[in-house]
């Protein structure tokens, strides 16, 4: 009879078995394809845009300063779009016709819902139009000035 | 680009570095946020002016170390609970030896590069008795190689940030796969 060792741990063995591993590398591998082929075609759209470190738009004479009105997203602030296309936050509430008080810290899609419920993109419309303006009549600054909070 | 992004975006711009930092915090500890984004994102910001990149990348730092810690003491916590089921294990000891070994760099990794494994990590780190000071220090360099790369490339690119993350997301998603099959092929060998 064999005796067995009291104040030895017993150890059980639970190798991952041949199906697991299959899964494992169906999914790696299927991971592989599908991101390397996004990751391909990201880099195919900044290549294609142009993207590079600090670069310059056509009209743009500071890297600090955007000049782009296409770059205006809803989830930004009107403080925050002052600040990229060096225009003055009072300037951007008075064109939309709000107080700078009460819509500071709001979105730019919030705001949209508040003043032209059913008109998508009306205050996006209005910024680009009032930037360019302003671009036009003033030159930019090496610098914009700072966000108050 | 998702509402919950949008929301956060939104959040980081008006409220700045503290609303940033409570960000990554609760993202390392566990909670689905896209924060490389938010990285990124806050890297452009930075260059615009938008808000201040220093205090922005410490109290990131300390938000992202904080909530590595939770998860880390979560793992510790659960411990003995994993011991009593698991810990008859030959991988199990196995698993325990390696991480011992080799555990700094799987932590360092994680941090920015695997990112998706990072919470597993910081649990397997935790219930498997790593040190808490050496989990710490490569933590501290993880975080701040994530801050710093991802944050300069969002500085870098400026307005442009968007189309950059966008590849950094799916590099991502590239090496969480290629690190998977890579772990397959060792798995199958060793099966053999």
């Amino acid at each position: 009879m064999e005796e067995k060792p009291e104040d030895s741990i017993v150890l059980k063995s639970r190798e991952p078995t041949r199906i697991w591993i299959i899964i494992l590398l169906a999914i790696g591998a299927g991971m592989v394809i599908l991101f390397g082929l996004r990751s391909l075609h990201s880099y195919r759209r900044i290549h294609e845009a142009g993207v590079r470190p600090f670069a310059l738009h056509p009209d743009r004479r500071s890297p600090h300063v955007a000049t782009d009105v296409e770059e205006l997203r809803p989830w930004m602030t009107v403080p925050q779009v002052a600040k990229m296309y060096a225009v003055p936050e009072d300037y951007l509430f008075q064109v939309l016709n709000i107080s700078p008080a009460e819509n500071r810290h709001k979105s730019l899609q919030i705001i949209n819902r508040e003043i032209k419920p059913g008109v998508k993109g009306y205050v996006i419309e209005k910024l680009k139009q009032a930037i360019l303006q302003f671009q036009r009549e003033h030159s930019l600054p090496e610098h914009a000035p700072a966000i108050t909070p | 680009m998702s509402a919950l992004t949008e929301f956060l975006l939104s959040n980081v711009v008006t409220y700045g570095a503290p609303v940033f930092g409570l960000t990554l915090l609760v993202a390392a500890a566990g909670v689905p946020l896209p924060t490389t984004f938010l990285v990124v994102a806050a890297g452009a910001f930075s260059q615009q002016g938008i808000f201040d990149g220093l205090p922005a990348f410490l109290l990131g730092l300390v938000g992202a170390i904080l909530g590595d810690s939770l998860d880390f003491w979560a793992g510790r916590y659960g411990r003995r609970w994993v011991l009593r089921r698991f810990g008859g294990l030959v991988s199990w000891h196995r698993a325990e030896v390696i991480f011992h070994r080799r555990g700094g760099l799987a932590i360092y990794l994680t941090r920015f590069l695997l990112t998706a494994l990072a919470l597993p990590i910081n649990l397997i780190a935790g219930t498997s008795g790593y040190s808490f000071p050496r989990f710490l220090l490569y933590d501290v360099f993880g975080e701040a190689t994530w801050l710093i790369v991802y944050g300069g490339l969002g500085y870098l690119f400026g307005t442009q940030w968007e189309l950059v993350s966008d590849l950094i997301s799916n590099f991502g998603g590239l090496a969480l796969g290629i690190a998977i099959l890579v772990a397959g092929v060792y798995l199958w060998h060793r099966a053999r």
